[in-house]
């Protein structure tokens, strides 16, 4: 099973083969929540979303064309399923397009989250990251996770502009970059004490 | 170049410990297998009423909602209403559908916490209550054994 193939897993799965069928969801698991995401949903549409993707996949197992580019169909499959819920719920869409308001984001108090951290270079991304524009935030979520050696080809499926989605996620790095840096010049505005992720970094 | 390749792994690597898909989810996603279905024909959604435009908005009331599905010559129509108004404990739903051509079936509304099995009548007309909210798919076994089952494509409700 270790060392399957995408395409000989979905071939597995398709013919009735569980244990097949739960290495394909555990290996694509943070790819397609990294989709949902990215879209900004939460709570019970984000389970519905992520749930409704693995649903489209059991139904089309047997159809699909290209298994070896799996990764590729969840992404465009989870992105539909998303917009479908943002659709019916009314709310309004993210939009990736919009400019720049990096200002408007205050930097997040050290949380929880810096605690499942192991190093301190990661807890210096997670703050620079959470400090980041959401539009970033999202186009980052999403072609990070996208851009995971284990998947392949499946950047070029994503369904933005080919030629905006390139400096867009370029700019947000180097946002991210700035912002890091900044903080190791201890020149920002950061209120936050310049040691708290040290006492909140470690176990 | 390489310096935002190790970036954005590093980043990816914190977006994975700090924001994970919940282990349940990932175990209801497992789960699902058991929903293969190999030997229906699978019918696609065709219209959703609470995605046009016009009706969603006639329907801010409690309108039913209805979903046509299509395979082959097979067509379900299902109609889902919220039980218990619009604040309902965490939504109980109503489900009546119609089997065009009509005939007699026996009908499994899938479920996120199961099944509900029931048949039709003659003209092809069943109901089951309560259904939660959530992915649904109806399967459709006829007992002329000549015609192919139905199964519909998973819609949230």
């Amino acid at each position: 099973m270790a060392d399957l193939s995408v395409s000989e897993l979905v071939e597995a799965a398709s013919r009735g083969d569980q244990l097949a069928w739960d290495r394909l969801v555990d290996d694509h698991a943070s790819l397609v929540w990294a989709v949902v995401r990215s879209h900004r949903l939460h709570g019970g549409d984000a389970e519905d979303a992520f749930q409704s993707t693995w649903l489209r996949l059991v139904e089309n197992l047997e159809r699909l064309v290209h298994p070896d580019r799996l990764a590729a169909w969840l992404v465009t499959t989870a992105k539909r399923e998303c917009l479908r819920l943002l659709r019916r719920g009314g709310t309004e869409l993210p939009d990736v397009h919009i400019a720049d308001r990096a200002d408007d984001a205050s930097p997040p108090a050290p949380g929880p989250a810096e605690a499942l951290l192991a190093h301190e270079e990661q807890v210096e991304v997670l703050r620079a990251f959470q400090r980041l524009e959401p539009r970033c935030q999202d186009l980052l979520r999403l072609t990070v996770a996208a851009a995971d050696p284990r998947y392949t080809e499946v950047a070029a499926e994503l369904e933005m502009p080919v030629g905006s989605i390139g400096p867009t996620r370029r700019r947000c790095i180097e946002h991210l970059r700035r912002l890091m840096h900044d903080h190791e010049d201890g020149a920002t505005d950061d209120s936050s004490p310049a040691d708290a992720h040290r006492r909140t970094g470690r176990r | 170049m390489v310096d935002d390749d190790r970036l954005v792994d590093r980043l990816r690597e914190v977006i994975e410990a700090t924001d994970p898909p919940p282990q349940r989810l990932i175990e209801v996603a497992k789960a699902s297998f058991a929903w293969r279905t190999v030997d229906a024909e699978l019918a696609e959604l065709i219209s959703d009423s609470s995605t046009e435009p016009a009706l969603a908005v006639r329907s801010a009331g409690e309108a039913p909602r209805l979903l046509t599905f299509t395979a082959g010559e097979t067509v379900v129509v299902l109609e889902v209403t919220r039980e218990g108004g619009a604040a309902g404990a965490a939504g109980e739903h109503r489900l009546m559908g119609q089997i065009v051509a009509p005939g007699a079936a026996t009908v499994e509304v899938r479920h996120s916490d199961g099944v509900v099995s029931v048949t039709t009548d003659a003209d092809g007309r069943f109901r089951a209550a309560p259904v939660p909210g959530g992915p649904i798919s109806v399967s459709c076994r006829f007992d002329d054994s000549e015609r192919p089952a139905v199964v519909t494509s998973w819609v949230s409700i």
